[in-house]
């Protein structure tokens, strides 16, 4: 069972003329779109090696990663202004 | 831009140009048509200006930029976390263990093997093993065939469809493209076997020494030694033995060898078996080895200061992992200003470089009598398998009667030493020029092309090993099978054979590759290379394949 099963090299080379009605050339854009973040999930899982796990590993990384990463931004979000606050009159 | 060899031409023509400057570096070199037999292969062949020393010595070994670094620990680091966890799960018995286990632990006995590296082996190599180590089903030419293999459980097992693939071969050491099952080596092949048999069933002192109409062993040794143009050469049965059993009989206690770090396994193993002391110098350093010879002479022994009783250089004609050539004109000089011995091991490069493909000798046009043992194997240019020993005949009669692998080892199979006779002398001949200029051609050709896409190639311009840099192990696995998706087969290698931090993919260019075969693999190496952003070159500008 290998990994990569998704066609990638199949493209459909759309002619961006003019005479093309508009809806046509949204769908292509939306099309480079997901194909952007699928690139972006493949870095992704190339960079930090997910690329050779189980699926099972690679969605308890992800749920370990998103944890660590959300809790970090919550605690930003709701006490830096207030630390920031009290540095500046601490040191003013 | 290509010259076709057309048969209506009746003689050779030669046009010179001069060599590159740095500001027309794309400019090629010159043209050559021969006159073309009933051979249909269509090429260019160039000659390069031989006296031009610093252009033979053109080698690039950029460093590692510091993401990939970063990111490369990083993958590593991930990988040995879910290592550790699924070891544990193992273990605890949660999860079925899948590797060969030892039963000796349950019945109270020592374990018989410990491996330390089999954590490596558990967790990193299993689960990507279906790139390495691939069964093939045809002859490695240029193209072959590659059974189709599908795993169900991430590696463990494999089930074979029973289909084969074709794919372009990039990884057989095929370099002046001798590996055919059809053609006068092959038709030569079959009439030894005919005539002799398939093994000699005896070692070749005692009556392994075939001799008849045709003078098998004695005729190799013989043709090998015009060749390279020494006095006297020996040839063995496997090119490994050669190397770790033969350095024990011109090496021994009290002596010193000066090995390259990168020297292949089977000298490390040979100058172990020696006896003798041996020391690293850096590679292709110079400076390092005259400062280490220096020191060696004027300290001698470590503990009792006695001078050493010889000193050996060991180095590599073409390094197979990083592409780089030895700098022969230097170390000679070396050689007779310190009074050592030089041992040159021209596995990679006998046959593949050079103008009358002669090897590294050839190549830097120095005196072969210079280096005082010549080694090479016949596994890679000739298509055979063995390995000789040439030199001086003082040196191989002296071989001939201490050595390990002529008095035990068993003496070569006839078809096998027929392959090799007549693949030298088909190298005499016009034909076997035009391969060894093809080599030369697709070499440059396929070097500049990696190099002007803005990847990051090692080693010397001229060598046909052509090492590209991937560095996290996941980008070299996804590499390896989009390639072979795309019809092309590849060598990818990692951690054990590499640094950590250095995997890459090793290209093997063969004299059997036409020009259209090196471009389907470049256009499939740019797709891949853009998808996965393996441009890391900060020295030369990354483009795409269509803006070349």
């Amino acid at each position: 069972m290998t990994l990569n099963d998704h066609p990638t090299f199949l493209r459909h080379k759309l002619s961006y003329t003019y005479k093309n009605c508009h809806w046509k050339t949204m769908l292509s854009y939306i099309r480079r779109f997901f194909k952007f973040i699928h690139w972006l999930y493949l870095q992704y899982l190339l960079n930090t090696a997910l690329y050779m796990l189980e699926p099972w590993e690679r969605l308890l990384f992800s749920t370990l990663l998103f944890a660590i990463l959300s809790t970090a931004l919550y605690s930003a979000l709701v006490f830096l202004p207030h630390h920031v606050r009290s540095m500046i009159q601490f040191y003013s | 831009m290509l010259a076709s060899s057309s048969s209506k031409l009746s003689h050779a023509t030669l046009v010179h140009r001069y060599p590159p400057s740095k500001l027309h570096s794309e400019e090629e070199m010159s043209d050559t048509v021969f006159s073309s037999d009933e051979n249909e292969m269509n090429y260019k062949c160039e000659n390069v200006a031989r006296k031009d020393d610093e252009n033979l010595q053109c080698e690039e070994f950029e460093e590692t930029p510091l993401y990939a670094a970063i990111l490369t620990y990083l993958s590593y680091a991930i990988l040995c976390l879910f290592g550790w966890l699924r070891d544990f799960l193992r273990n605890s018995n949660i999860e079925k263990k899948r590797g060969a286990v030892d039963p000796n632990a349950t019945l109270g006995f020592v374990p018989l093997y410990q491996s330390y590296e089999s954590f490596y082996t558990r967790n990193m190599y299993t689960r990507v093993r279906d790139i390495f180590n691939r069964p093939i089903a045809s002859v490695p030419g240029a193209q072959f065939e590659l059974t189709e293999r599908v795993s169900d459980d991430y590696n463990w097992t494999y089930r074979y469809t029973g289909k084969t693939i074709n794919a372009i071969n990039l990884g057989s050491y095929n370099y002046l493209g001798f590996a055919e099952k059809s053609g006068p080596c092959a038709t030569d092949a079959i009439n030894a076997l005919k005539t002799y048999g398939v093994s000699s069933c005896n070692t070749r002192i005692e009556l392994g020494m075939f001799q008849r109409t045709q003078r098998y062993h004695v005729e190799l040794e013989q043709l090998l030694a015009n060749f390279l143009h020494v006095e006297s050469s020996i040839a063995f049965g496997m090119g490994f033995a050669t190397n770790a059993l033969n350095i024990p009989a011109v090496a021994s206690k009290g002596d010193l060898i000066l090995s390259d770090e990168m020297n292949h396994i089977s000298l490390i193993l040979g100058m172990r078996l020696s006896g003798a002391s041996y020391r690293t110098f850096a590679h292709n350093d110079m400076k390092d080895l005259e400062a280490k010879l220096r020191a060696a002479i004027v300290h001698g022994h470590p503990r009792t200061q006695r001078p050493w009783k010889k000193i050996i250089i060991v180095v590599e004609g073409v390094y197979s992992m990083e592409g780089s050539i030895c700098r022969l004109p230097e170390l000679i000089a070396l050689k007779k200003k310190y009074k050592a011995y030089l041992y040159m091991d021209e596995a990679h490069s006998v046959g593949a470089m050079g103008k009358n493909g002669r090897g590294i000798v050839d190549y830097f046009g120095v005196d072969a009598n210079d280096v005082d043992i010549l080694m090479g194997t016949f596994t890679k240019s000739f298509g055979s398998a063995g390995g000789y020993i040439a030199g001086k005949k003082s040196l191989i009669d002296h071989i001939r009667v201490n050595s390990h692998s002529n008095t035990y080892a068993s003496s070569m199979s006839a078809p096998v030493v027929q392959q090799i006779i007549s693949s030298l002398r088909l190298l005499k001949r016009p034909e076997g020029q035009k391969r060894i200029c093809q080599l030369a051609d697709n070499t440059r050709y396929f070097r500049q092309k990696l190099v002007d896409m803005g990847f990051i190639v090692y080693g010397n311009k001229n060598s046909p090993v052509v090492p590209m840099l991937i560095y996290m192990p996941a980008r070299v696995t996804r590499f390896n099978r989009e390639m072979l998706r795309r019809g092309i087969a590849v060598v990818t290698v990692g951690f054990p054979a590499t640094k950590l931090l250095d995997a890459r993919v090793r290209f093997c260019i063969s004299a059997a590759h036409t020009r259209q075969m090196l471009d389907t693999a470049l256009t499939a190496i740019d797709e891949i290379g853009t998808d996965i952003s393996l441009r890391y070159s900060t020295r030369h500008k990354s483009r795409r394949l269509r803006e070349l």
